[in-house]
């Protein structure tokens, strides 16, 4: 675990498009197409992902030890065919964690500056 | 099954801008995911979201592919240059010359840009071209390989095979050739083997036992042909396996050879297996099993090796160490000699044809492959053509740099060498990032596939081709460089230094207009190019093949079985399948078509009229030999127009009947009526060799509209039920348009009627249409894209020339408004210089195409290679769009404020 934290702090800060993909996978197994959908979901569509792009990444991911690709569940069998599901790994969950962290430091600092509240009377 | 059918091919051919290695791990992943996100667009956003996401996806895949290509091979370190003063010097002025390139980006952006293109397309094209033209077949020292054909001198030059007894004779005497051989293979060659309850149908080749010595070829199991077996028929019977036969149905036995097996119910013994790969030269369909020469009468035709009018053997020779090519086409020429006059019967008006075996290989792709390569040797052009007028502007303005420059005493070889090193540099970086764009769209652009390359090669990247095209980009590199590398040694340092100067100089405005009118001369070329290929094409798909293809199965029927070796076997398998015709669920006619359906070339036959010597010139004539049902002609739409059709009665024991095609009538009975006049195919032995042509019909593409023998519309229709050869078509019309509905009725019929035969090539004669068609379509579409590019790079051209010389007339322009001008009559004098340079390099342009499109008439269709249409279409559109970017410069410029023309800034 130590050692994985240790491993973690040099892949951060990691590109929005992973740390949305690890949030997606933070909740349970997805296949390709789910984790698009679920991305631009949880961004508010501020974060599309074209299909080529996103294969991508996930094999990066994959090659980085930050998700792995998992059995699909029970039923998930023809006529829709052998869909391939991906995880989160242990790793993957420390980086995305870590991430979390230091958006949240930013996040401080930021609205020390004022930043937000600007924003936020926009919004209203 | 199910997913498979679904794949759109479009998507298909996107995935191939990605790397082998990406699309084997997440094809199958990108499609699935794909499909989905379009499915839920479509429902949400309609089509218009879906044309978005087709857009998204084209730019994203492109975007993957480079990423995913580039990401392994990140370039270590830049070469070491040498040490030497000559080669500091030259490290010097690259320095500079990257340095001022750095002052200027758009100016480098837009050279690199164009230059990766131009460069990526030849790149690509070579690679292609390397394979066609100088790629060496897979046989060991094949260079000194060469196929012999027979050429009859009547009528213009038709390639034949070679008899047996011709074979034999020339063979023994020739001593040009370290080793010779014989081979047939095609349609005529088919066996059926069963195994297991399985009925399948087989390419066999029958090959003499040099053949495989001859091509360096060793067995990966067992052994190839013993000259025993290659000499007695009564040989125990062996046959040579493929590797793909022996792993597949085989199950890859290793212990297969000496095992017995059963071939179109001949027992035969497996001597050996072919290593994986092997493929024979002499044709394009996979082969399946070899057997000795000598077994041939005993699975084709009983007297195949006698007589010497069978002509269906492929020669081949090994050309020996000491001779050359032409020494054996000389000895070939003497060897036709003798045989004419031992046996003038046969061989008198015969000779023969050495041909080198790559070259007999690609002989249907080099026209093809030469016309890509010259279109993108054009775009090359154009783009250098390009980057020397963008030089050459830029040169121009740093006139005054230059000019301080040598008068504090730099040698103009100084200015030389800077300015070559800035056109160096950028066709450098063009080169690198072209090979780039060749690398990730070698397999999209052959995913076209323009035309069927022959199996035995593949187009790959190669140093050798990478080596060629940048060799070729640096020497235009260097050409490019010349005409603004000019300008600055001739410079006239006094002039130049005082500001009063005219601002370019006229002769860098009068090399760019030559420069300019290079680019649209040679974008005209490729135009022409692509609007006679769209012409070819419109044409293919306006004339189809001459008969109603719409909503008709074909297949082919197996009937090398030794029960049907005998005619009668077959007529009454014909008569048979005629009578179950109409009983056909969803079937509205069932027709027979022999030996091959339309669309698909077959046997010639010569042909001469009764009453005429057969060896005076002009008497003898090729026809396409088909064999039909009575009604099969009137069902495809092909209208008789003299005499009757067919009929039933017209069947074994009846007067031999023809009907014959309305240009072999009149070739063989000018102005007159054919019907009621008699025939004779030439080399009929029989005593009364005439059939009596009882009808005329259309003309039809039978044999295919593009294959060698197109231009002859000779058609000669026998009747079935008088003769039925041992290869079987069936023509089957639905009622409605599901043809995929008739093929398993269709095949039932005939498995009702005997288990035994193989039902084999089911497909839409539309399909056999389309597919003809299709490397044209490919071809329009990819030199389309090509004249695109030099079109725009030409338009490019004109406005930049234009905008230049407006620039500096703008005090003119200035005195003009001043003095009263109007803006119509203004607008006119500007464009009006841009136009008759247009107009001038259109012309040019369109001579240079009417020149080189002779080249292209055997890819063209139904067209002249002068179509009117194509090269007056050419010429509007020319015209048009340089009116366009005439219009563009001189519209803003009798926008200007008159007063800020006359201050002339």
């Amino acid at each position: 675990m130590h050692k994985a934290g240790k491993d973690v702090e040099q892949l951060l800060p990691l590109k929005p498009a992973d740390f949305e993909i690890l949030l997606a996978l933070a909740a349970g197994e997805l296949h390709g197409y789910a984790i698009m959908k679920e991305v631009e979901k949880q961004s508010e569509g501020t974060v599309r992902l074209e299909v080529g792009s996103m294969y991508r990444m996930l094999g990066r991911m994959i090659s980085r030890g930050l998700i792995a690709e998992a059995d699909a569940p029970e039923g998930e069998a023809p006529p829709s065919g052998r869909r391939r599901y991906f995880k989160i790994t242990e790793t993957g969950i420390a980086a995305a964690r870590a991430e979390a962290r230091r958006l949240k430091t930013a996040l401080k600092t930021a609205s020390a500056h004022r930043l937000l509240e600007h924003e936020a009377g926009r919004d209203v | 099954m199910s997913e498979k059918q679904k794949r759109s091919p479009a998507f298909e051919r996107l995935l191939m801008l990605l790397p082998r290695r990406f699309r084997r791990t997440w094809a199958e992943e990108l499609r699935r995911s794909f499909q989905d996100r379009l499915g839920q667009v479509r429902e949400e956003e309609g089509a218009w979201g879906a044309a978005r996401l087709w857009l998204r996806t084209v730019v994203d895949l492109t975007k993957t592919g480079l990423v995913e290509r580039l990401r392994p091979s990140v370039p270590q370190s830049v070469p070491r240059l040498g040490g030497s003063l000559v080669m500091r010097n030259l490290r010097l002025d690259i320095v500079c010359a990257l340095r001022s390139l750095r002052r200027k980006p758009a100016l480098a952006l837009v050279a690199v840009l164009t230059l990766a293109l131009g460069s990526g397309l030849t790149v690509a094209m070579l690679s292609l071209a390397n394979a066609v033209f100088l790629g060496s077949l897979p046989y060991p020292e094949s260079e000194r390989l060469v196929r012999i054909y027979e050429v009859s001198n009547k009528r213009g030059a038709s390639l034949a095979p070679t008899s047996y007894l011709n074979y034999r004779d020339w063979r023994d005497n020739a001593e040009s050739f370290q080793r010779t051989a014989l081979i047939w293979s095609g349609p005529g060659t088919t066996v059926i083997f069963e195994s297991q309850g399985q009925v399948s149908r087989l390419q066999a080749a029958f090959a003499s036992a040099s053949y495989f010595p001859l091509l360096g070829v060793e067995a990966a199991l067992g052994r190839t042909f013993s000259d025993e077996e290659d000499r007695s028929p009564q040989a125990p019977p062996a046959v040579l396996i493929s590797h793909g036969l022996w792993s597949g149905r085989l199950g890859a036995d290793s212990g297969i050879v000496g095992k017995p097996i059963e071939l179109g119910e001949t027992p035969v013994t497996v001597v050996g297996v072919l290593p994986r790969g092997f493929r024979d030269p002499t044709t394009s369909s996979r082969t399946d099993v070899w057997l000795p020469l000598t077994m041939a009468p005993r699975f084709t035709i009983p007297d195949l090796l006698e007589g010497r009018h069978k002509k269906y053997f492929s020669a081949l020779a090994r050309l020996d160490a000491a001779t050359s090519l032409d020494s054996a086409r000389q000895e070939m020429d003497v060897l036709a000699g003798q045989l004419a006059a031992s046996y003038p019967e046969a061989n008198r008006d015969w000779s023969y044809l050495v041909r080198p075996l790559r070259e007999d290989v690609f002989s249907q792709v080099r026209i093809g492959a030469l016309v890509l390569l010259a279109a993108a040797g054009l775009v090359l052009g154009i783009v250098c053509v390009n980057l020397a007028n963008l030089l050459l502007v830029d040169a121009a303005s740093r006139r005054s740099e230059f000019a301080m420059r040598l008068a504090l005493g730099a040698p103009r070889r100084r200015i030389l060498t800077l300015l070559m090193g800035e056109s160096l540099a950028l066709s450098a970086a063009g080169g690198a990032a072209g090979i780039l764009v060749a690398w990730a769209s070698l397999d999209f652009l052959l995913s076209f596939n323009p035309f069927q390359l022959p199996g035995l090669v593949e187009v790959q990247f190669d140093a050798g081709v990478v080596a060629a095209a940048l060799s070729l980009l640096l020497l235009l590199g260097l050409a490019a460089g010349l005409a603004p590398a000019w300008t600055g040694i001739r410079l006239d340092i006094r002039q130049a230094l005082s500001r009063s100067g005219p601002r370019g100089g006229a002769g860098a405005a009068g090399s760019g207009r030559w420069l300019v009118m290079a680019e649209v001369a040679l974008a005209v070329v490729v135009l022409v190019g692509a609007g006679l290929m769209l012409r070819s094409f419109q044409h293919l798909r306006q004339t189809g093949l001459g008969l109603e293809s719409e909503g008709a199965l074909t297949l082919y029927l197996d009937l090398s079985l030794p029960r049907y070796r005998q005619l009668p076997a077959r007529l009454q398998l014909s008569r048979q399948l005629l009578e179950s015709g109409p009983s056909l669920p969803g079937a509205s006619s069932v027709d027979l078509w022999a030996p091959s359906v339309p669309g698909h070339d077959s046997d010639y036959m010569s042909v001469a009229a009764e009453g005429k010597d057969t060896d005076a010139e002009n008497s003898v004539f090729l026809a396409r030999y088909n064999c039909i049902s009575p009604s099969a002609l009137s069902n495809l739409g092909i209208a008789t127009l003299e005499g009757r059709e067919l009929s039933p009665a017209d069947r074994s024991g009846s007067l031999p009947v023809v009907v014959i095609s309305e240009s072999l009538a009149q070739s063989l009975w000018p102005r007159q009526e054919a019907a009621g006049k008699r025939l004779k195919w030439v080399f009929n032995p029989s005593p009364d060799p005439w059939v009596t042509v009882v009808g005329v019909v259309e003309d039809a593409w039978t044999g295919g509209r593009l294959g060698a023998n197109s231009a002859n519309r000779s058609d000669i229709y026998f009747p079935i039920l008088q003769f039925t050869p041992r290869n079987l078509g069936m023509v089957v019309r639905g009622r409605g348009d599901g043809v995929s509905d008739l093929s398993g009725p269709a095949r039932a019929a005939v498995s009702r009627l005997d288990p035994g035969i193989a039902v084999y090539g089911v497909s839409p004669m539309d399909q056999i249409v389309a597919e003809e068609e299709r490397p044209a379509g490919a071809m329009s579409v990819l030199l389309t894209a090509f004249a695109g590019l030099t079109t725009f790079l030409a338009l490019l051209g004109i406005y930049g020339v234009l905008s230049r010389s407006i620039q500096r007339r703008t005090r003119e322009i200035g005195v003009r408004w001043a003095l009263g001008a109007r803006p119509g009559g203004l607008l006119t004098m500007l464009m009006g210089e841009g136009m008759k340079l247009a107009l001038t390099a259109t012309v040019i342009g369109l001579l240079s195409a009417a020149f080189l499109a002779r080249w292209m008439e055997s890819v063209l269709f139904g067209i002249d290679s002068l179509d009117p249409w194509a090269f007056a279409g050419v010429a509007l559109f020319m015209l048009a769009v340089s009116l366009l970017s005439c219009y563009l410069p001189a519209r803003r410029s009798i926008r200007t404020d008159p007063a800020n023309a006359l201050r002339g800034s």
